[in-house]
């Protein structure tokens, strides 16, 4: 699973996902893209299972980018216990997608390969995606 | 280079809800400059530019701007030198021209073209071809400016590449891209297949090694994060009389 190798601080705020996304939204390095089209916490073991859904489905032609990285941490307070006595344990890491977010690329496979292998990651996502292609983009 | 005419009007206003309003009722302000001239703010409908640009698939294009209501009725060479694009639906959401004069030379991006990709020499020996470079900034007269810049990588081995220095230019046209900047490279596919493939192999055993991998990250994290709070799992440890291991859980028993 990705998670970041050192941290600042144990535990995070939680914050607010107003708006579009800051960077993230163009082509960097493929042909095809899956775009977010909306706002959430992308787990790593949903991106870890999306990223595993595009490589089987590519029989391993081609090359994949994820271009987002789970490094809020969240936490979690253990079952059946009441409320208070502070924020719960770090339980799973999770990247902060808002709408417009390119969560990953890929190049070097055809179209339609791309396109399947993308809509099997997507049902692995917490937030609406769309593919978008380099060639009608215009990157 | 192909030049494509476009009608734009003088705008007059600027500001973010002004041109709001103004995308809301189908045009897209833009700017057009150059040659030492001030700016002239401008608008120019959305469908027709977006329409150019589809048909234009990345090339470079002439735009022959008509200004109604500028000082002359003589259209203005131009050439797009930035667009902005909406993150989400990918409408154009404002275009900077820059004034072109025929004898003079401009800086503009040239896209490149990789040829015999498929039968090159290191992709037949297992190898996987790497674009790093889409386009390269070149200098030359408007009328030199090639459609692109095409690379043969019919004779590329594996761990061979092709430097911006080793592009084959028409003449009078120069790089401005550093010429030690890869284009395209052939690498190795068995490091990258290895590190592809044995996740995807193990995603059954994930969840078991997913459960052994978060330890090591509050391990981590305890020795940085929370060093002001040692002192009092300290003293919590001799009591609960228990090993380092369930160190992780004690904040938790605590609360």
């Amino acid at each position: 699973m990705l998670m970041p190798k050192r941290v600042k601080y144990r535990k995070t705020m939680k914050g607010r996902m107003r708006g579009h996304t800051k960077n993230g939204a163009a082509f960097a390095f493929g042909e095809y893209a899956l775009k977010s089209q909306g706002a959430g916490y992308v787990t790593d073991r949903q991106i870890e299972a999306a990223r595993v859904a595009i490589n089987r489905h590519m029989k391993r032609v081609g090359k994949l980018w994820v271009r987002i990285f789970p490094d809020k941490p969240i936490t979690r307070k253990p079952a059946e216990v009441r409320m208070g006595g502070g924020k719960g344990a770090p339980d799973h890491w999770a990247a902060v997608v808002k709408p417009g977010r390119i969560l990953f690329e890929l190049s070097g496979c055809p179209e339609p390969v791309a396109l399947e292998a993308f809509e099997l990651a997507s049902h692995k996502l917490p937030v609406k995606t769309k593919t978008i292609l380099r060639a009608q983009v215009g990157g | 280079m192909k030049q494509v005419p476009l009608t734009a009007k003088i705008r007059t206003f600027r500001g973010s809800s002004r041109s709001r309003r103004l995308r809301a009722g189908g045009y897209v302000p833009a700017e057009v400059y150059g040659h030492k001239e001030s700016n002239q703010s401008i608008e120019v409908e959305e469908k027709e530019l977006s329409k150019i640009l589809a048909s234009a698939k990345g090339d470079n294009i002439f735009f022959a701007l008509n200004i109604e209501g500028a000082k002359t009725n003589e259209p203005i060479l131009a050439v797009i030198k930035e667009i902005q694009y909406h993150k989400l639906n990918n409408r154009v959401l404002h275009a900077d021209f820059h004034k072109v004069k025929m004898n003079e030379k401009i800086r503009i991006k040239v896209p490149i073209r990789v040829q015999n990709a498929d039968t090159c020499e290191g992709v037949k020996a297992g190898g996987v071809l790497q674009l790093f470079l889409r386009s390269v900034e070149v200098q030359c007269l408007p009328a030199q400016i090639p459609d692109a810049v095409t690379v043969d990588a019919a004779h590329l081995a594996i761990g061979h590449s092709v430097h911006v220095s080793d592009l084959k230019l028409p003449e009078g046209v120069k790089a401005v891209t550093s010429g030690e900047s890869v284009v395209v490279s052939v690498a190795e596919q068995m490091a990258e297949e290895v590190k592809a493939a044995a996740p995807a192999e193990g995603a059954a055993a994930a969840p078991a090694a997913g459960a052994a991998e978060p330890e090591v990250i509050t391990a981590k994290k305890k020795e940085e994060g929370e060093a002001g709070a040692k002192p009092e799992a300290g003293k919590a440890a001799p009591a609960a009389g228990k090993a380092a291991a369930p160190a992780e859980k004690k904040p938790a028993e605590k609360k």
